[in-house]
């Protein structure tokens, strides 16, 4: 080698080149979700001890000498195949948001839940009054009845449509939630007590994701400090009532609370779509920015809005979205600056800091988010 | 070794490794956004892919070669189309020009060689790989690997001479 050294020394990088934070993020958050996809199924398919698992997790042994996880996996049993349920569920958030975010100081927003299960199919229903949703097991489709506008979505992405609403469509898919996230979370702490004729389960989570920057910490509830507490029926395994509340600072405030849980209702119509709202393929997405930076992304969407120059602005969003709920705000809005981009939270999302003068001359100051599309573009995933 | 714990010390190798990836990427592709999607690519497909009993000492040379499958891919495709950016109050990037000088300062000076020697050329100085590392990313036996490198080497030094006398 040492015949080669001034070659070497001329051809050797002067530069560090290091991987982007959004990268690691990114990558950390595929680490993470593959851990806990390989942890659920090798507990539902049996093929590990308990043991091996629970090093991390605080276990109370019923009476019954039952541990959470035995506990919940005989609840979940108990319930059957087959689940009819209503459900009032009260959540610190606005009606017009989606379903996943919550607000510590927003107030209450009634949620109407209904679900049916038979077999290995769910539908469901989820009514917030100025957001809907609802799925058959095999899509979904979610609307904002004042734009009468609204999308059809892949069941697959049921998450992404209700963040933590998803776990809570049914109390079966409650404790399933519970017990997955039981097996894969090594932030929670869970205690069961046997209270008269109810156990309580009562789970304390660390906030999920990375908060370098806490934007988004407190914006939903895995997002949080968390304590969920949920009221089973000893004897039938029912769901009586569940609460849940984030931890902020010293205090604890409750963000969400099951109000009543109604079984046996036979709710027809489940999956009845509102008349006259335009649905949207989630499919059909744009394209997105490509070989931009999201600096650069978030510059150009924001510096499109000025001549609404839809051959831009297309390309980031479905054009009945912008056109529906944009248009009118952000026509002849001028952008003044945008800064450095950031993440934060568990999401895939990355934020662009920017200041826009709208048409009336006030100013807007947001995070726009951008997210990248399958087709490795950017596209707008909120923070207008 | 159980495989749970060959899962998770691989999950530990592909963190320590992302920056060697990037750097590796951005070598052969020029952009540091084509870069870092290709490691992002190839953590996915390592994930989806690779067999439950792949040895911790063979995730690194697995991760490489996966990358270094998608760089060629990419070049083969040609270059992104990139979208004017005009009047933009964006942040000053004089780091990433600076990064990309560098980089286009090494690939000149490989740019006079058969692309099969400046590659092993570049794996080795510039991405610090060994050639028994070299030869299972490129799937040649060692001995062609260093074969390349000599070869190389000793037309660069040419050209340096020459340089230096004109």
């Amino acid at each position: 080698m040492d015949d080669y050294r001034e070659i070497r020394d001329m051809l050797k990088p002067r530069r560090d080149i290091k991987a982007s934070d959004e990268l690691r993020c990114k990558v950390r958050m595929v680490l993470e979700r593959e851990r806990r996809r390989r942890m659920a199924r090798r507990w539902l398919f049996g093929g590990v001890s308990l043991g091996a698992v629970a090093a991390v997790l605080l276990l109370v042994l019923l009476p019954s000498g039952l541990s959470a996880k035995e506990f919940l996996v005989e609840a979940i049993d108990a319930l059957g195949r087959s689940e009819c349920v209503e459900m009032v569920v009260d959540v610190r958030t606005r009606p017009v948001e989606n379903f996943g975010y919550i607000g510590l100081d927003d107030d209450f927003v009634t949620h109407h839940i209904y679900a049916v299960r038979s077999d290995s199919l769910l539908m469901w229903r989820v009514d917030k009054g100025e957001r809907v949703a609802t799925g058959d097991g095999k899509e979904i489709y979610t609307w904002l009845p004042a734009l009468k506008l609204g999308m059809r979505i892949d069941n697959a992405d049921k998450e992404n449509v209700l963040g933590y609403l998803a776990n809570l469509l049914t109390p079966r898919q409650i404790l399933q939630a519970e017990l997955e996230n039981c097996m894969g979370n090594d932030r929670a702490e869970y205690k069961m007590e046997k209270k008269g004729a109810d156990v309580v389960l009562t789970v304390h989570a660390a906030p999920q994701g990375d908060f370098g920057n806490p934007y988004l910490l407190n914006s939903s509830i895995a997002e949080s400090e968390n304590v969920r507490r949920y009221v089973i029926d000893a004897g039938s395994k029912r769901l009586k009532s569940a609460t849940v509340s984030v931890v902020s600072g010293s205090r604890e405030i409750v963000v969400l609370k099951v109000v009543s849980v109604d079984y046996g209702l036979r709710q027809g119509e489940i999956c009845r779509l509102a008349d006259g709202i335009r649905f949207v393929e989630a499919e059909n997405q744009p394209g997105g920015l490509k070989g931009l930076s999201a600096e650069e992304a978030a510059g150009l969407v924001l510096n499109a809005f000025e001549e609404w120059d839809e051959s831009v602005l297309d390309k980031v969003m479905t054009h009945e979205m912008s056109d529906a709920a944009y248009r009118e705000k952000f026509r002849g809005a001028k952008l003044k600056s945008i800064g450095r981009s950031f993440m934060s939270g568990m999401g895939s999302s990355v934020f662009v800091p920017y200041t826009l003068e709208l048409r009336d001359g006030s100013l807007l100051r947001h995070n726009i988010s951008l997210q990248k599309a399958d087709s490795g573009g950017w596209v707008v995933a909120g923070g207008l | 070794m159980s495989g749970k714990e060959r899962r998770d010390t691989a999950g530990r190798i592909i963190e320590e490794n992302l920056d060697y990836l990037v750097r590796f990427a951005y070598y052969r592709l020029g952009s540091r956004d084509d870069a870092e999607d290709v490691v992002y690519d190839s953590v996915l497909r390592f994930l989806e892919k690779s067999p439950d009993d792949v040895r911790p000492e063979g995730v690194r040379l697995y991760l490489y070669r996966i990358v270094h499958n998608l760089c060629v891919d990419r070049s083969r495709g040609g270059k992104f189309v990139v979208v004017p950016v005009d009047g933009l109050d964006v942040e000053d990037r004089a780091e990433d020009v600076l990064d990309l000088e560098d980089a286009d300062r090494v690939n000149a000076c490989l740019d006079s060689l058969p692309a099969r020697e400046a590659d092993v050329i570049r794996m080795n100085v510039v991405d610090n790989l060994s050639f028994v590392e070299i030869s299972g990313i490129l799937s040649i036996p060692q001995s062609t690997a260093k074969s390349r490198y000599k070869s190389g080497m000793e037309k660069l030094r040419k050209l340096l001479v020459n340089d230096k006398m004109s």
